[in-house]
This record gives C-alpha cells, structure tokens and sequence, in this order.
C-alpha cells in the first residue's frame, strides 16, 4: 500500500497566558507533542482519545489550519509545511476536512448551493451552469435532495447539514478527508446513517480518512488501523481488529474498558478500570511517561524516562516500559 | 442512508406489540423538507413588524425622505427668499410655520434644513459602511499586533472631541471659500466611524473562530473573501443596529454644531441654524423655535426607534 500522509515528528505548541489576568507570563501549551504516522492511500485511520489530548489539532494541522510548531506532514510527496501559501491553498483541494459541529460549520448566510459551490468557485472551475449541475450530482451523492439547492443551512436538521458539509469537502475530488468527530453531535440513529454513507463513498470515489473520534465503537467499526492519543502524544497504534481485543497499554485499556456494551447482563458482570484523577494539563505534563499520573502500574521508572514507541509485531505500537 | 430505526403501524389495525413492523432499512429516498423556505431577513421582518414604536419610526423616516426631496421642490416659497413686508408672521395658511425676522417662509426653510440634516446622516452611514465596518473587520481578522496597532489608534481618535475638530477645522480653512458644511462632515467622518470599528471587531472576533470560517479556510478562500464573504454578513445584524443608532447621533451633532454658529451659516437653513435664530426672538415669536426643534426631535425619536427594533428584531438571543 503506497503512502498518501506522512507526519513526521509533528508538534503543535500554544502560547498560552499563565500569569493570570494582569501579569503576562507566557508559557507553550503542548496540545500535539512529537507524533508521527502514516495513513496509507484508501486506509481509514481512527484517531482516539479524550477531550483536550490534541486530536483536533493533529486534524487541523494536517490540513493547514494552523502551521506546525515542528516536524514535517508530507502529502504525496510534498511537505506541506513548506509550501508558500499559494501552493498550499491549491493542495488543499485534495485535502479536505469535515466538522465537527453541523450547526456551525455552515455559514448561516449562504444557501446550501453556494456553500456547495463555493470551493468550485474560489478555483473557478467551469461556468456557472456546469457548478450548479454538479452542485446538484454533490446533493444527490450525499443523499439530499437537489431541489432544496436555495434553502439555508438552517431549514436542515443535524444529519442533513453534516451531509451538506461532506458535499462540500467532495466538491473538489478530494484524495484524502480529515473527519473530525464528524458525528459526535448527531444522534445515533443518525450518526449510522452518516458512517455508512461515508463507507460508501470511500469505496465509490476511493477516499483516505482520518477519522477522528472518541467514540471507539464507531471508530472500531470503520477504521482499518487505530492511534490513540494521550496528552498530545501517541501511546498505541494497532490494526482496529487486533486493539480491540489485545490492547497493550494501559491507556488503552481503560478507554476499551468504558466503552457500553449493549447487552445488559454481559455490561453488569465486567470490569471497569476507572482513571483516578484528570487529565493534567498540557501546558505542564508530567515528566517520563505523561500517563504515569494516572496509570495503575505506574512503577518509579515511569517519571524518569519517557517511554519510546516500540514496535511490538505486526504494526502493533506501544509506548509503555512493561507492555509485552 | 440505512439502518433507520423508526416504526410504521400495519394498516387499520390497533396498535399492540404484534403490530408493528420495521420500517425498510433502505428506502433510497432522499432528503426532504416539507417546510415553507424561511430566510433570516423574512424572519426579521416578521418579528419587526410586531414593534408598533419601530414601525412608526420607519415611516416617519421615509416621510422625512420624502419631504426633504419633494418638499422644497414643490414650495411657492424657496429658502431664501425675502419678504420684508411679512416678517414674523404667526402662523396661517399661507405660511403654515410662520415667517422669520426676514419674512423667509418657516416651513419650506424647515423641509430644506432635513435636506442637510438626512445628508448628513447619509453621509455618516456611509462612512460607517467604509471605513468602520472595514477597519474593524480587518484589525479582527489579522488580529496579533495588526489589532493591537489600529485599535490603539482607535483609542486615540475616541479621545479627540468632535468640537475640537470642528473649531480647528473652521480655523484651517478659514477665508479658503470651503462650504462650512465640508467642516461638519470631515469631523463627522473622522469620529462617527470609531464606535462602529469597535463593534465589528468584537463581532468579527468571536465569527473567526466559528467553523464556518475554519471551513472556508480549508476550502482555500483567500483572507478578503472569508472577511467580506463569510464573516461581515454574520455582523450584518449588530451593524445595521449601530448605523440607525449612529444616523441620529450625526444629525444631532450637526444641528449642535450649526447652533453654536461652528457649523453650516445664513441663508442656508439647517435645523440647527433655525433653532439659533429662533432662540432670539424666543420671548415674542416661540414658533420659529418650535417647528425647527420639533424636526429634531422627531427625527431622533424615530431613528432610535427603528434602532431599538431593530436591535430586538436582529439579535439571534432575542429570536423567538
């Protein structure tokens, strides 16, 4: 399998103010710190983990919404991150993004055909008459129906609007789709609807997605491979199928763990590892391994040397000293 | 497009557990919406129209156009016309408002004066549509130090006093055959702009982290068109509000400034300007006081009005 995404050692730093409101002290909040992974052309990659561990941030910055801090994101070839801003507003139409939020993504003044077109004519490709057409084949494609071209992004519901937010990102033959918890605000009846559409069209116009989520039923069932991130750091990386059953780290245990199951007599006799604590913050982590605060056989070692990414067999990567 | 969960009855049967059917998984339909296209505008002005108070504004306003326009034009009398034979009159007929200390007809002297008074309101809109709504959006967009810099400038002009302005101008181009009514405008130009950059900025600030402008990003529009295209229609709310509340605050302003004498002078007629002459003769002749101030006050009541309707109509929070 040829590789379409290449991050190399990425990190992403805020400058965060810490001195409270009248002192200025800054300090860098390290929301993504030294990842590194490669998507495959036409693999979906799930990427886990729980609020504030820097997922979103991976995301955007794979598609230039914020510049990298360090590390490189090569893109067929290309380091995006050393691309003038002209070039990387040509290569973005390849590299698409859907939101999160339905509500917001769409802009609220733009009726849903424009918002459709709208990448077709920043690129002015064709006329007028050929965008509206494949305006209609898009709404057609996601499942809506293309009469409702001048309607306003408000007279939809959820679902509807996350669809008008996939037609878009497919307006330009996207090659790869970053999905950022693209059905995390949608209900469940709803949020199938949409996994399964976007499976669909995944085979049909042979898309590559990270699939950022921290829904790790939805993410088992359509991801090939799984990342889980833990305060802006990488901690395991397996093929879905095999993570779901033989987790190694810690981590990622106790995220399994807490996932529902829908039967309820097998959900009452197991075990939940519960995590003491929170998450701690970002602009200061814990030295060595930064789970170590909350893992339950953190060991004297864990705080003086941080864990290396090892690989474990078969692309089964951990970052713990006592996974085996 | 599958694995719908919802439940149809069978047909004529009451309903019990036996008699419910799964609906199809796929049924291949698209989409629909059954509800009449509603637009943000159409709903504002749904909601505006149950505002009596703005909607007597709104009209008041356009009979003020009207007047301004139609009204000189049509007047046996033109502003500056004399009539010494006919000097203070009381009001009749023939001079509804009266005549002034020259025997000049009030009223048509009135209706020219809301010709200066509804120009410097236009022109006070205008300037708040370029330049203040741009510098806003701009120093919100680019943010950092770019907002840093033209905000401080803000700060600074915010500072400086209309009058101030005003006298130095009337200073600078004294003698140089410069109509005074280009002094009233500089000044309105140079202030009236400032609290309508603040707003925008503050809108624009908050509208530039929304998703909707993440996602024109990553669709490749440049910086202008999120800015003009994505993010100022969002504001376009708050900003009609703070135009219709602007407008009567630059009138006022220049019916003060021509009051004191700094602004537009004799024979023209501003509503200031008449409300100087008529303080005069306040003792013996009230009325030449009293149709000049009455314009001002209608006109501020209406436009604040419309802007307090507005405000209400326009505000998402308020959304019913």
């Amino acid at each position: 399998m040829d590789t379409i995404l290449k991050v190399e050692h990425l990190k992403k730093y805020f400058a965060v103010n810490v001195g409270g409101p009248f002192a200025r002290h800054m300090a860098s909040l390290k929301a993504v710190d030294d990842v590194s992974f490669e998507v495959g052309r036409g693999e979906t990659v799930g990427l886990v983990g729980e609020t504030g561990c820097g997922k979103t941030t991976v995301g955007r910055t794979i598609v230039g919404l914020y510049a990298p801090t360090a590390g490189t994101i090569t893109y067929c070839d290309e380091n995006l991150c050393a691309l003038t801003r002209e070039a990387m507003r040509k290569v973005r139409s390849k590299l698409q993004m859907i939101f999160q939020d339905p509500y917001a993504s769409l802009n609220p003044r733009m009726t849903v055909g424009n918002i459709v077109e709208e990448p077709m004519d920043i690129f002015s490709i064709g006329t007028m008459a050929e965008r509206r057409e494949r305006v209609q084949e898009l709404l057609r494609t996601v499942g809506l129906n293309p009469e409702h071209i001048n309607r306003f992004p408000h007279e939809f519901s959820g679902g509807q609007r996350q669809r008008i937010g996939i037609a878009r990102a497919l307006a330009m033959n996207p090659e790869f789709i970053v999905a950022d918890e693209p059905i995390s605000a949608l209900d469940v009846s709803i949020q199938a609807q949409i996994v399964n559409m976007l499976e669909d069209l995944q085979q049909n116009l042979g898309l590559t997605y990270l699939f950022i989520a921290h829904d790790l039923a939805m993410v088992k069932h359509i991801s090939d491979r799984v990342i889980v991130l833990y305060l802006g750091k990488i901690v395991e990386v397996d093929e879905s199928k095999d993570i779901y059953k033989h987790p190694l780290h810690p981590y990622t245990k106790a995220l399994l763990s807490a996932v529902p199951i829908p039967d309820p007599r097998i959900e009452m006799q197991r075990q939940r590892i519960v995590l003491k604590g929170d998450l701690p913050s970002p602009v200061n982590p814990p030295s060595g391994c930064h789970f170590r605060t909350r893992c339950p056989i953190a060991q004297p070692i864990c705080a003086e040397q941080e864990p290396e990414l090892r690989d474990m067999g078969s692309g089964h990567m951990v970052s713990c000293h006592f996974a085996s | 497009m599958a694995a719908q969960t919802a439940w149809q009855f069978k047909e004529g049967v009451a309903p019990d557990a036996g008699s419910f059917v799964p609906a199809p998984k796929d049924s291949g339909e698209l989409q629909q919406i059954a509800g009449r296209s509603t637009t943000y505008w159409s709903d504002a002005i749904r909601r505006i129209r149950r505002n009596k108070l703005a909607v007597v504004g709104f009209w008041i306003i356009i009979a003020l156009f009207v007047v301004a326009i139609v009204g000189p034009m049509v007047s046996p009398y033109s502003y500056e016309d004399q009539d010494l034979d006919n000097t203070f009159q009381s009001p009749t007929l023939r001079h509804p408002f009266g005549t002034d200390q020259l025997g000049r007809d009030q009223m048509t002297r009135v209706m020219y004066g809301s010709r200066i008074s509804l120009a410097v309101g236009i022109v006070c809109a205008a300037l708040n549509f370029l330049i203040g709504v741009t510098y806003g959006g701009i120093s919100a967009y680019f943010g950092g130090r770019v907002d840093d810099i033209m905000m401080r400038i803000v700060d600074i002009l915010y500072g400086i006093p209309t009058l101030i302005i005003v006298i130095l101008l009337t200073v600078l181009f004294k003698d140089k055959g410069v109509n005074p009514l280009v002094n009233v405008f500089i000044a309105i130009g140079l202030t009236y702009w400032l609290p309508m950059a603040r707003i925008v900025r503050g809108e624009i600030l908050s509208l530039k982290e929304r998703e909707f402008a993440l996602a024109a990003k990553t669709i490749g529009a440049p910086n202008n068109r999120i800015l003009f295209r994505h993010l100022i229609p969002n504001a376009m709310g708050p900003i009609i509000v703070t135009v219709t509340l602007e407008i009567p605050a630059a009138i006022f302003t220049e019916a003060f400034l021509s009051y004191i004498g700094l602004g537009v002078s004799a024979p023209v007629a501003s509503w200031g300007v008449l409300a100087s002459d008529g303080t005069e003769a306040i003792r013996s002749f009230p009325y030449l006081v009293l149709f000049p101030a009455l314009a001002i006050s209608l006109t501020m009541f209406a436009f604040n009005f419309l802007g307090d309707g507005l405000r209400d109509a326009l505000d998402p929070r308020l959304r019913q």
